[in-house]
């Protein structure tokens, strides 16, 4: 029976697509049979950035709607068998399904697969209450910025009330700045929120190269925060990994004169 | 004489901003709901203490980790009962 989780923060922008698509392509790496579920109805992303945007038939509210089976919406990824896209509707908006309806879902394809990651929208309102309805857990990602960091404190108050158990993922975090102090640290921010840290992932240009081509950034074992992805799928699998302290990225120079 | 400055890092003010404000946004409290509350409790206050109402000053504050409901104000004349 699957784990179904879903991946929230608030506030947009600060990288829940690009975690939902890369720690499914990472459990789905390692073996595990995985369905990404893009839950952000009318502002589809999840297909785009894993590179599947183009083999999309049937969508969520289709299946919702039952309109369709939800087999026949599932897109199989191109690398691995074992990991499948649920897109969702690029033309209706947030209220065109309703929580128990996604509850629903989720109970009807838990069987089936050993995660659901699904990807929520942002803000507050009916596109977050539809994409935490059948969740397990959540992992709330914010930036070390202010801003991100306060919705991302008005997020797991709600996740609380709603009964979902949330951990939360710090990204784009810049070893340089926080040595600095001109940015907060991942002690600071597990400060201030006061939820359990599921992971950290570096500030990395490579997260831009792997949109543009649609490939997640996970598959690419030399960048940095392809590895953190590659942390944070162990730990949801249950392995012990610890975070380790982030250095900056080395440029070319740097590397080559042995800084 | 050397006076060394230390640049008071943004990360630090940046953590403290957030404590205040997210112990205000915690509460719950709206900025009417604090506002009647400030006016019932100059009614009470007043029963009292002579005050002015606009020095009356009701906030949510940050105390050591802990919500704090702060009341302050000037009192200026006991009234004689």
């Amino acid at each position: 029976m699957g784990e179904v989780i879903v991946v929230t923060s608030g506030k947009g922008g600060v990288g829940k697509t690009t975690t939902t698509a890369n720690l499914s392509t990472a459990l789905a790496k390692a073996g595990k049979q995985v369905l990404a579920m893009d839950a952000d109805i009318g502002l589809r992303n999840l297909d785009i950035i894993m590179g599947l945007e183009n083999r999309i038939v049937y969508n969520l509210v289709d299946v919702v709607k039952k309109r369709c089976e939800a087999r026949k919406a599932m897109i199989r990824d191109k690398r691995f068998k074992t990991l499948f896209l649920l897109p969702t509707s690029q033309v209706h908006d947030k209220n065109a399904v309703n929580p128990e309806e996604m509850k629903a879902l989720c109970e009807e394809l838990k069987p089936q697969y050993d995660f659901i990651l699904i990807d929520s929208p942002a803000g507050i309102e009916q596109g977050f209450l539809n994409a935490i309805a059948g969740a397990d857990k959540s992992l709330v990602v914010t930036t070390p910025e202010v801003s991100a960091v306060r919705d991302a404190d008005r997020i797991i108050g709600l996740l609380q009330h709603h009964e979902v158990p949330a951990s939360l993922i710090v990204n784009r975090l810049s070893a340089k700045m926080v040595e600095t102090g001109e940015m907060m640290s991942k002690e600071d921010v597990v400060d201030i929120l006061a939820v359990d840290l599921q992971g950290v992932i570096p500030e990395d240009s490579e997260v831009v190269v792997s949109g543009n081509q649609g490939v997640p950034v996970v598959l690419n074992d030399q960048s940095i925060s392809g590895q953190a992805y590659d942390r944070i799928a162990r730990r949801l699998m249950g392995e012990e990994v610890p975070i380790p302290e982030l250095e900056e990225k080395k440029g070319f120079f740097s590397m080559l004169f042995g800084r | 004489m050397f006076k060394i400055f230390k640049r008071r890092s943004s990360a630090k003010v940046a953590k403290n901003r957030l404590k205040q404000v997210l112990t205000k946004d915690r509460a719950g409290l709206s900025e009417n709901d604090l506002c009647a509350l400030k006016q019932e409790l100059y009614q009470v206050i007043s029963g009292y203490f002579t005050i002015e109402e606009d020095s009356l000053v009701v906030d949510i504050q940050n105390r050591n980790g802990n919500s704090a409901l702060s009341v302050n104000t000037p009192l200026l004349q006991s009234p004689r009962r």
